[in-house]
């Protein structure tokens, strides 16, 4: 389990006891990574951002039911799930895509490998790779918001990281693509938001 | 390109992800229309009071408007009745006038009318006898 801060420990007593600056203080600390997990499972842009206003909401509400022992971003990725979960079945089921082919930049390599895994992986896999390598979230906290057991989470980013090592060592097998302009991709981050 | 190589790729250089700018404030005020109620409510809080008051009030008024019920034996007068109405029942006297007593005195007067007369209508035979 993931150490507790100190700084969290603070926030939520004050948040539990109905403190309004206190819960800005959370806002401002999580709400962009709440939106980017929740961009991870509905991959568009304005439900992302819908569902983020609704599950700081929603943990305003029931933050009575908040176990202190526990820590806060994943509790807030747990309802953002649940949510993301019922706007989904809400919704009438779309055709799935086709898998979209991705050329990767050589001057970006680090950032092309997520947008290989946004594009190849099924979306639970790429949240799962997303909460362990980019939130930094031990297996069993992944495994506690996407409700399944430590080894199934395990198991399900070896396979993910399979998956994209093939298809790497598939695209350097393959001749360079012609100059032609490929069409836009839809994906969820712009290149040039990459962190350095 | 083995399994760590791909690990070692995914933790090294993590995307960011551009964030909405009105995020954190549509957020915030969402929280804050939660926390405050809304002007209707308030509104309601102030008039809601004052109007079950004021009806209490005129509910109050109303039932002090109210006639005492009438107690029937002390509205009973004792009347003297026309010859005339001897003749007539009980169950044609007004409700007010059922009172046993009443009737029991008007039976005793009746009564006592009746013995007065006969012996007026007996005296002028007296007299003729002598």
């Amino acid at each position: 389990m993931a150490a507790l801060d100190p700084e969290d420990i603070q926030l939520a007593r004050e948040c539990r006891a109905g403190s309004l600056p206190a819960y800005d203080r959370l806002v401002a600390k999580y709400h962009a990574r709440v939106f980017a997990f929740l961009l991870t499972l509905t991959r568009h842009r304005h439900d992302a951002e819908d569902l983020t206003q609704e599950t700081f909401l929603r943990a305003w509400r029931k933050f009575d039911r908040y176990d202190s022992k526990q820590p806060l971003l994943p509790w807030l990725f747990t309802i953002a799930r649940r949510l993301s979960i019922s706007m989904l079945r809400k919704r009438k089921p779309m055709p799935t895509p086709e898998p979209e082919q991705v050329v990767l930049p050589v001057e970006q390599p680090d950032t092309s490998i997520w947008r290989l895994a946004e594009a190849q992986l099924s979306r639970e896999a790429f949240t799962a790779l997303w909460l362990h390598y980019h939130d930094e979230l031990p297996l069993a906290q992944v495994g506690k918001i996407l409700g399944k057991r430590e080894g199934a989470v395990k198991v399900m980013l070896h396979r993910a990281r399979k998956t994209l090592a093939g298809h790497l060592q598939q695209m350097r097998n393959q001749p360079p693509p012609l100059p032609a302009t490929p069409p836009p991709l839809p994906s969820i981050w712009n290149s040039a938001q990459t962190t350095p | 390109m083995n399994d760590s190589n791909i690990d070692q790729m995914l933790r090294r250089k993590p995307p960011t992800i551009e964030v909405p700018a009105s995020l954190e404030t549509k957020i915030r005020a969402r929280v804050r229309a939660e926390v405050a109620p809304s002007p209707t409510v308030r509104w309601q809080w102030i008039v809601l009071p004052a109007a079950a008051v004021l009806m209490l009030v005129a509910l109050l008024r109303n039932e002090g408007d109210h006639p005492t019920p009438p107690e029937l034996v002390q509205t009973t007068t004792p009347t003297e009745l026309p010859t005339a109405e001897v003749t007539e029942t009980v169950e044609d006297l007004p409700l007010v006038a059922r009172n046993p007593l009443s009737s029991e005195a008007r039976a005793l007067r009746r009564d006592a009318e009746r013995t007065g007369r006969f012996l007026i209508n007996c005296l002028p035979s007296l007299t003729q006898a002598e």
